[in-house]
């Protein structure tokens, strides 16, 4: 438990940390250095908030909120340990809400202020929802199918890739995919979204978030890691065999989570970002993905090939 | 206790007919309390309740029955009545209209009926009062007559629900045949009737093909009204349907129908929830998509007392219930704010509001608990019901039978395509009204209303709150209703302490980010400064995003589902002085089916319109003609 909150902690701002230094060292530059990402939280925390003359209340509590709902929907997910700190049964769609409140009341917050680019990416991200999570519902789905409803946890941990049964081997796979793709989305990486874009019209998150500064804007930041820390670690949680010690499965969470930041800085590096306009559509790859793994798993339960 | 709260019920109507519209809501509020106390009281202890009453000029006793079912439902009126009225008290001082004391009289009728309605069980008299549930409901939308809209759109609602009306005549009818019994208390329907029967109940709760009279009639309806009929009258269709599938046995494909059909009901009313600009429209048709919902859940109830699971079964009853319930306190809550809205802006179109959380800020809160409960987010009350409901579903995922997982497939894509799409479509409606700056003169000079205006608003947000944190407090409230419709004690067990787990976790996570919130607020310094522009300013509040801007990405998607003409002028010459540009949204069922339904039923009657053409000779050539049969037909009679 305490090794899920030191982990929970600390790994986010250095999972951005390694995405950004990747980028950098395919770039051939030297890159800022892995804490980065947590010196400029901290300097944020120290800064003074400027808040739109047009917001009300919810832009001051937003923030808040949204960081507290990502984190306690973290507490589902397990980050090194066997276990996570919470569970029960069915407690995927708690996490799965509990992501959607914290998206929903940042979106209320960018609409707050009136600005039309805030706005712009306050409806981009929102969009994507309406496809994720489906895709995240039929995953948990798919994971169910084998031996019944479990702990989101115990979905991901039970189920073990065995190169000699390729069933699960395509089974982990085409979820691992299908996870990494919503990780992209969630953490608005590219080629969904660039964080490092300067032009407001072509950016999604980093323009819903324009008005917020200050500890805020840090609260905020760290959730959005956060959230992508969460799909990394249950991507991770996949390669962990049954009956592995609590250090090895430490040890094989902390070098799938490394591996996922390195792929994505990766991906970053070698793909351009997408047209806006057709985001939506390939935003949807994960639902088709999920309904793959449900229709192999059927078929492959049903005798068939 | 309930012929008592009956009784006084009907005295209500003395002071509506003089309009003393506090002595009506004061004596309502009495025969509420009444009214609750005793069906709670058949609730909790889950013995039947009959009555019999006897007139003497009558050749048939009335006899009522209360059972868990009908007080169930009771109960949910008895305590959404007071707070309706109490609302509509202070709606009509605001705003007067020449027909409130007929507005009263009918408005009480339609609560007697439809308390009338869950208490019999005779064939005739259910129709009965069905039919005077209708038609008082009818008068009492025609508050505001003058309004030509009104009117038809009314006489759209009174057409819709006589067809209903019909459809269930015909099923009880063949229900008489095949029984010879007037009571349908402990009868089990069978074969077409118990499709007559649901296809009846569906025209009320509005399930798909039959909720275009939703749309229609609560826009125009004073908002105390659209609430009550919204969030209360509908359910008698949802008490009806589970009348029907409790006492009747289902075949896999019939349920495989029901449950296509409720999935429909609930993916066409959350897309035109999304695209809607008029803020009662999207209410109602969010309506249709709760109810599409509930309908999920009593679908997976019975199919899983058809694939043996009893935990299944257990958690898509509770959650259909759950869901009942709560949308019988969000969804009044949002409508009383909109009439609060329209008093303050004269205009219910999105576009043209916005910025009213800084003029209406109590009404802003409320409206925002309101959005985020309907929006199953966590903390208020519509996720425990979701999250009983998606439960249901997720527990149809196993490799022991293809047709359960298959239902879930499809349940929970579309589940959660539709949870999400209510998620959107709530955080663009609230935050195109009361976010950002005002769009219109009228909304930035709107003026917060009194208190009577926000008391029982205030009271169905503590409600959705409370019931949210707390999910066993609702779970108690059903549970006596799921054990009376065979669901164990055991399986509520298990979800009344995973529901007492989640109520944990919730409260600390209030708990949490309220402290946050307040550490911060207390140690940062925070200075104002107007909305960053880029490096523009003075920016208009037109600049803001609209609600259709809001929806574009997915609009692509939905367009093919949703009819839009366009009206808009070419651009002339190279300075264009103006242009008009008009979008609007229409239901495919609506102008599409039913319109071209009339224009053909219109045809048929206008091949008749020529015999009374208003002509004395052809009247006389008729009574000829009518003789010279009579004749050959006494003549050709043989003896």
């Amino acid at each position: 438990m305490i090794l899920n909150l030191f982990f929970m902690l600390v790994i986010p701002l250095l999972f951005v940390g390694i995405i950004n230094k990747t980028k950098a060292i395919w770039a051939g530059r030297k890159g800022p250095s892995l804490l980065q990402p947590l010196f400029t939280f901290l300097k944020l925390l120290h800064k003074q908030e400027i808040h739109s003359l047009s917001s009300g209340h919810i832009f001051r509590w937003a923030p808040s909120l949204a960081l507290t709902a990502v984190f306690f929907a973290a507490l589902f997910v397990p980050f090194g340990s066997r276990q996570a700190c919470f569970g029960f049964k069915g407690d995927f769609f708690l996490v799965m809400s509990l992501l959607a409140l914290a998206k929903a009341v940042l979106v209320l917050a960018a609409m707050d202020t009136g600005s039309s680019f805030e706005g712009m990416g306050a409806s981009r991200e929102i969009s994507f929802t309406a496809f994720l999570e489906p895709a995240f519902l039929l995953i948990i789905g798919s994971l169910a199918y084998a031996g019944g409803l479990e702990r989101i946890g115990q979905l991901f941990y039970r189920h073990t890739v065995n190169i000699y049964n390729e069933w699960s081997v395509i089974i982990a796979v085409m979820t691992a995919l299908a996870l990494f793709i919503m990780l992209l989305v969630e953490g608005a990486r590219v080629p969904f979204d660039d964080p490092a874009t300067h032009l407001e019209l072509t950016m999604i998150h980093e323009v819903m978030v324009l008005d917020t500064s200050g500890p805020n804007l840090a609260l905020v930041h760290y959730a959005s890691a956060l959230k992508m820390q969460i799909y990394a670690s249950l991507i991770s949680y996949f390669l962990i065999p049954e009956g592995m010690g609590t250090l090895g499965i430490t040890l094989v969470f902390l070098l799938g989570s490394f591996s996922l930041a390195v792929l994505a800085g990766l991906v970053e590096s070698l793909m351009p970002r997408f047209r806006i306009s057709r985001n939506l559509e390939l935003v949807i790859i994960p639902l088709s993905v999920a309904l793959l793994v449900l229709a192999a798993l059927i078929v492959h339960n049903m005798g068939g090939f | 206790m309930i012929c008592c709260g009956l009784i006084l019920l009907w005295l209500t109507l003395i002071p509506a007919l003089f309009r003393r519209s506090a002595l009506f809501t004061t004596m309502l509020c009495l025969a509420s309390v009444c009214l609750a106390f005793g069906f709670g009281r058949v609730l909790f202890s889950s013995a039947p309740q009959i009555c019999h009453l006897q007139l003497a000029t009558l050749p048939l006793a009335i006899q009522f029955e209360v059972d868990a079912l009908a007080a169930f439902f009771g109960c949910l009126f008895a305590l959404g009545f007071p707070l309706g009225m109490l609302y509509g008290h202070f709606y009509l001082k605001a705003h007067p209209g020449e027909g409130a004391g007929s507005h009263l009289f009918w408005l009480g009728i339609m609560m007697i009926s439809m308390f009338l309605v869950l208490l019999l069980r005779h064939i005739l008299l259910f129709l009965l009062a069905w039919e005077l549930m209708s038609l008082a409901s009818f008068f009492a939308i025609l508050f505001d007559r003058n309004n030509r809209q009104t009117r038809s759109n009314a006489l759209y609602y009174f057409v819709m629900m006589h067809l209903g009306a019909a459809v269930l005549l015909c099923g009880f009818a063949l229900l008489y045949l095949n029984t010879g019994s007037f009571s349908f208390r402990n009868l089990v329907f069978a074969g077409l009737a118990k499709w007559l029967l649901i296809i009846g109940f569906a025209f009320k709760a509005g399930f798909f093909p039959f909720y275009s009279w939703l749309p229609k009639a609560h826009p125009v309806a004073p908002s105390h009204l659209s609430g009550l009929m919204s969030g209360l009258m509908i359910k008698t269709g949802i008490f009806g349907i589970i009348l029907v599938l409790f006492r009747s046995e289902w075949q896999a494909i019939e349920l495989y129908i029901l449950l296509a059909v409720s999935l429909i009901t609930a993916f066409n009313g959350v897309i035109h929830a999304l695209t809607e600009t008029n803020l009662k429209r999207c209410l109602a048709y969010s309506s249709i998509e709760n109810i599409g919902l509930i309908g999920v859940g009593l679908c997976f109830w019975q199919l899983g007392i058809l694939f043996a699971n009893p935990l299944m079964s257990a958690l898509g009853l509770a959650g259909a219930l759950l869901h009942t319930l709560f949308h019988s306190t969000f969804k009044p809550l949002l409508f009383y704010l909109s009439g609060n809205i329209l008093l303050a802006t004269h205009s219910l179109e999105i576009d043209s509001l916005g910025g009213l959380h800084k003029n209406l800020n109590y009404t802003s809160k409320l409206f925002l608990l309101g959005s985020l409960s309907i929006s199953a987010l966590p903390m208020f009350s519509g996720f425990i019901s979701e999250f009983s409901i998606l439960g249901a579903i997720l527990l149809g995922f196993n490799s022991h039978s293809l047709a359960s997982t298959l239902c879930s497939v499809v349940a929970g894509g579309v589940f959660a395509f539709v949870s999400a799409l209510v998620l959107i479509a709530f955080t663009k409606l609230y935050s195109i009204v009361f976010s950002g700056e005002a769009r219109s003169e009228a909304a930035s000079k709107a003026k917060e209303h009194p208190l009577g205006l926000l008391l029982s608003p205030a009271i169905l947000a503590l409600l959705s709150l409370v019931l949210g944190l707390f999910g066993k407090l609702g779970l108690a409230f059903v549970s006596p209703l799921c054990i009376t419709l065979g669901i164990s004690q055991s399986q509520l067990v298990g979800l009344g302490g995973l529901l007492r787990g989640i109520s944990l976790i919730l409260v600390l996570l209030l708990l949490v980010s309220v402290i946050l919130f307040l550490l911060k607020s207390r140690l940062v310094k925070h200075s104002r400064h107007s909305t960053w522009a880029c490096g523009y300013f003075k920016g208009s509040p037109k600049l803001q995003y609209t609600g259709m801007a809001y929806i574009n990405p997915l609009a692509y998607f939905l367009k093919p589902l949703l009819h839009s003409p366009k009206l808009h002028q070419e651009v002339q010459g190279y300075f264009p002085r103006e242009l008009n540009y008009r979008e609007e949204l229409f239901d495919y069922l609506d102008k599409g089916l039913i319109a071209s339904l009339c224009r053909w039923l219109g045809k048929f009657y206008g091949l008749f319109s020529g015999i009374q053409n208003g002509k004395t000779n052809s009247y006389i050539t008729y009574l000829l003609l009518a003789l010279l049969a009579l004749l050959f037909w006494v003549l050709g009679v043989p003896r």
